[in-house]
């Protein structure tokens, strides 16, 4: 049962609420407060109001109009074929970008000395420090629709014609998930290598001695254990391909060529915003962007939950 | 051996710096005589869209360019010492966005701006109008710019022609272009100087497939598909008759579309035909590495500058790059298609605006424009530019165009033109290049529709 406290005990616990530590911890966290209300919280806050406006050009200052600019681009089919883009390249360059690195990650786990595990962590995190502008230019030349381009040059010697990678509807979604798989690499091989590390060694030698071979310790007992890694990646991994801009318009432009098929949301965000002067209309379909974000978020995150208290 | 080593490496560096080290093009060679004219004090923050500050070497070409900084250093730092310039540089890619949040942030006084982006920042006020600082300079003389342009482009008047907003400081170069070897080899009459789109198209045809005398691979014309502009568009509309709106640019609201009108059709016909004539990477706007160079396979470039023959004579010396690649106006009835006019702007709230006045003058001045001509082959806007190589005929062309340009509504002052008429064409001529052109009709029914829509959302 609870005991009801006294007015002594209660100033004692007002004493503690407000104690000199926590003031002292409030002042310090204030600047950084300050700074999250005035750039992140603000923004986001003025960016919902704008996204009710009616604005011309750059100017801020609109007129009331609702939802109108939600049913506007709710009704667009080019919004909707952009979402199915950045969905698209989105969900692939996830799937293979964290399997592939998920398996590096466990081969250069295994490896014995520490040099070469730190050899071909350096390999393997090179392509993470080359910005997405340089790696686009490096996959246009690359994927070159001629023999000109190396790719093709390879696949021409084995008398195979040259694949539009960037030029074909067909390829360009997939040459753009290998192109982002390729920076994506590095950066999701150390994580992985992190978590890996992480496994108790004891795990292992448990299902040594029950006689576990080196694939079912994997499949048993490192996979298992690397779920909230893998949980992470995918929620980073699928907020960041959302966002997927700068290498699409680099290689197809306003259009999204070839055929629209590069054009993703936030493209069609910037085209409205900065092409259109449309500020509201540009606003609200980052609003609706990032709705579909959040609940794919939740989903996730709820999944994971459900499969916890599972187990 | 330690001494040999240390001899190779000594040597190994004086090489080198030897090879760094500028050529013919020094400071003194391009400093123009200059003197001190004025103690005006203040500073002055510039954003330049594409503009080079550090000197540099034409990759092309290999020869040496002086940049702003130095330019500036040598003269505008000695006829002004007390007025400080803060320079940005804005890469051309993204100009429009980050220029219109610097004038929002007040980060910037003067500016130089694509034209149609002036446009549409001074229809939004952020623009100062300049016609008080004209009326109060003696020594500012507007007459040494091309009459049309002083007088006509929107880029630096209001929509009105009431005010002056700007000043033109570089004319955009956009020209059809022809390699009279690929002509030759294929056995095809050379364009006339007017060359239309059927003629181009024609000719285009002949001349796609390996060529019969060296076996290449030929490609019959060439445009950039994933321009942010579509420039080559505004000249097939007018070629075409094709209006694709009517109205004002200052009344968008109530702007009348025909986007779906036969002109319309006939210019997506065009294209659709054209498209597969390309080389594949037109779509990503790669292919054309090699047009007006000695390696080129391309027969006929729309929009085109001769910027890579120019800078390969510059270096060379050598005509027979010139006399290869000869120029046909554009493709608009008369030659003409839209001609960009890139200004000097100024913030309306400019800080300082007697300084950021004669920065502006400077910057689209008559030195300047030398300068940006000689280094970086800009077209000036000046009525007399004796600066220009009697060799350079694209200029010539490109001054000959300007004289036909007119504002249409269907350019990148528009801004659903930008926002969805150019990606619309641009995906278009990626489709029917794979020989996947939608029906053209209902292509365009859509595009008037969605305009349709667009203009009502803004009522």
């Amino acid at each position: 049962m609870k005991p009801a406290s006294s007015p002594a005990v209660r100033t004692i616990r007002r004493k503690k609420w407000i104690g000199r530590n926590d003031l002292m911890g409030f002042a310090f966290v204030s600047p950084l407060v300050a700074g999250i209300l005035a750039f992140a919280v603000y923004p986001m806050v003025s960016a919902l109001y704008l996204s009710f406006q009616q604005t011309s050009g750059a100017s801020l200052a609109g007129k009331w109009v609702g939802l109108s600019n939600y049913n506007y681009v709710f009704n667009d089919p080019i919004f909707w074929k952009s979402l199915y883009n950045t969905f698209y390249m989105g969900v692939l360059s996830v799937v293979f970008g964290i399997f592939v690195s998920f398996v590096l990650a466990s081969m250069i786990n295994s490896l014995k000395g520490t040099r070469s595990k730190n050899l071909f962590k350096g390999i393997y995190f090179l392509p993470n420090v080359v910005s997405a502008v340089a790696s686009t230019l490096l996959f246009s030349f690359l994927f070159f629709p001629t023999n000109q381009g190396l790719l093709n040059f390879v696949l021409g010697l084995f008398h195979i014609p040259p694949v539009g990678w960037f030029t074909d509807p067909k390829f360009s979604r997939i040459s753009i998930v290998l192109m982002s798989m390729w920076g994506a690499l590095g950066y999701n091989t150390i994580i992985f290598i992190a978590g890996l590390q992480s496994v108790p060694r004891d795990l292992y030698e448990a299902a040594e001695v029950d006689g576990a071979n080196g694939l079912r310790k994997w499949r048993h007992i490192t996979i298992p254990y690397m779920r909230p890694i893998f949980v992470f990646m995918i929620v980073l991994g699928t907020i960041g391909s959302m966002k997927r801009f700068t290498d699409v318009w680099l290689i197809g432009g306003t259009a999204g060529n070839p055929g629209g098929t590069l054009l993703t949301s936030v493209l069609y965000i910037y085209r409205n915003a900065f092409l259109a002067g449309q500020m509201g209309l540009a606003t609200a379909a980052s609003y609706l962007l990032f709705l579909v974000i959040l609940i794919m978020t939740v989903l996730m995150l709820k999944l994971n939950r459900k499969k916890d208290s599972f187990d | 051996m330690k001494k040999w080593m240390l001899l190779i490496m000594v040597v190994t560096t004086v090489l080198s710096l030897a090879a760094c080290s500028s050529g013919t093009n020094s400071a003194s060679d391009a400093a123009p005589a200059v003197k001190k004219v004025s103690d005006m004090s203040g500073t002055v923050r510039v954003a330049l869209a594409g503009w080079q500050l550090d000197n540099g070497i034409d990759p092309l070409t290999g020869s040496n360019s002086i940049g702003l900084n130095q330019f500036l250093n040598e003269t505008f730092k000695k006829m002004y010492p007390n007025i400080k310039l803060e320079i940005s540089q804005v890469p051309w890619e993204n100009a429009k966005a980050k220029q219109y949040s610097m004038l929002l942030s007040n980060e910037v006084d003067v500016m130089y701006t694509g034209g149609a982006y002036a446009t549409q920042f001074y229809q939004e006020g952020l623009l100062r109008n300049i016609d008080d600082l004209i009326a109060g300079d003696k020594t500012f003389d507007p007459s040494i710019y091309l009459d049309g342009v002083w007088n006509n482009s929107y880029s630096t008047k209001s929509l009105d022609k009431k005010h002056q907003y700007g000043i033109p400081a570089v004319l955009g170069r956009r020209m059809t272009i022809y390699d009279k070897k690929l002509f030759d080899d294929w056995g095809v009459a050379p364009l006339s100087d007017a060359a239309t789109p059927e003629d181009i198209l024609n000719a285009a045809l002949k001349m796609t497939g390996k060529n019969p005398k060296t076996g290449e691979q030929n490609y019959g014309l060439y445009w950039e598909g994933n321009s942010l502009n579509a420039s080559m568009l505004v000249g097939l509309t007018l070629a075409f008759g094709a209006k694709g709106a009517e109205g004002s640019l200052s009344d968008m609201k109530h702007v009348k579309w025909e986007l779906n009108s036969p002109e319309m059709v006939k210019v997506f016909e065009w294209v659709k035909k054209a498209a597969p004539l390309a080389p594949p990477g037109f779509v990503n706007g790669q292919g054309a590495e090699n047009f007006g160079l000695a390696k080129n396979d391309i027969a006929i470039g729309i929009d085109q500058s001769g910027g890579a023959t120019m800078s390969d004579f510059q270096s060379s010396k050598d005509t027979t790059l010139l006399d290869r690649f000869d120029t046909a106006m554009n493709i608009g009835p008369k030659g003409e298609s839209w001609v960009a006019v890139d200004p000097f702007v100024m913030a309306k709230n400019a800080k300082d605006v007697q300084a950021s006045w004669e920065v502006m003058k400077f910057l689209s001045g008559y030195e300047t424009q030398k300068h940006n001509y000689q280094y970086f082959a800009s077209t000036p806007t000046l009525k007399n530019p004796d600066f220009i190589l009697p060799e350079d005929k694209y200029v010539k062309e490109a001054l000959k165009i300007a004289d036909l340009g007119h504002s249409e509504l269907m350019d990148e002052a528009n801004p659903f033109y930008l926002s969805d008429i150019v990606p619309a064409f641009n995906g278009f001529a990626s489709q029917a290049a794979k020989g996947n052109a939608p029906d053209i009709q209902t292509y365009l029914d859509d595009l008037q529709k969605r305009a349709v829509n667009w203009s009502n959302n803004l009522k």
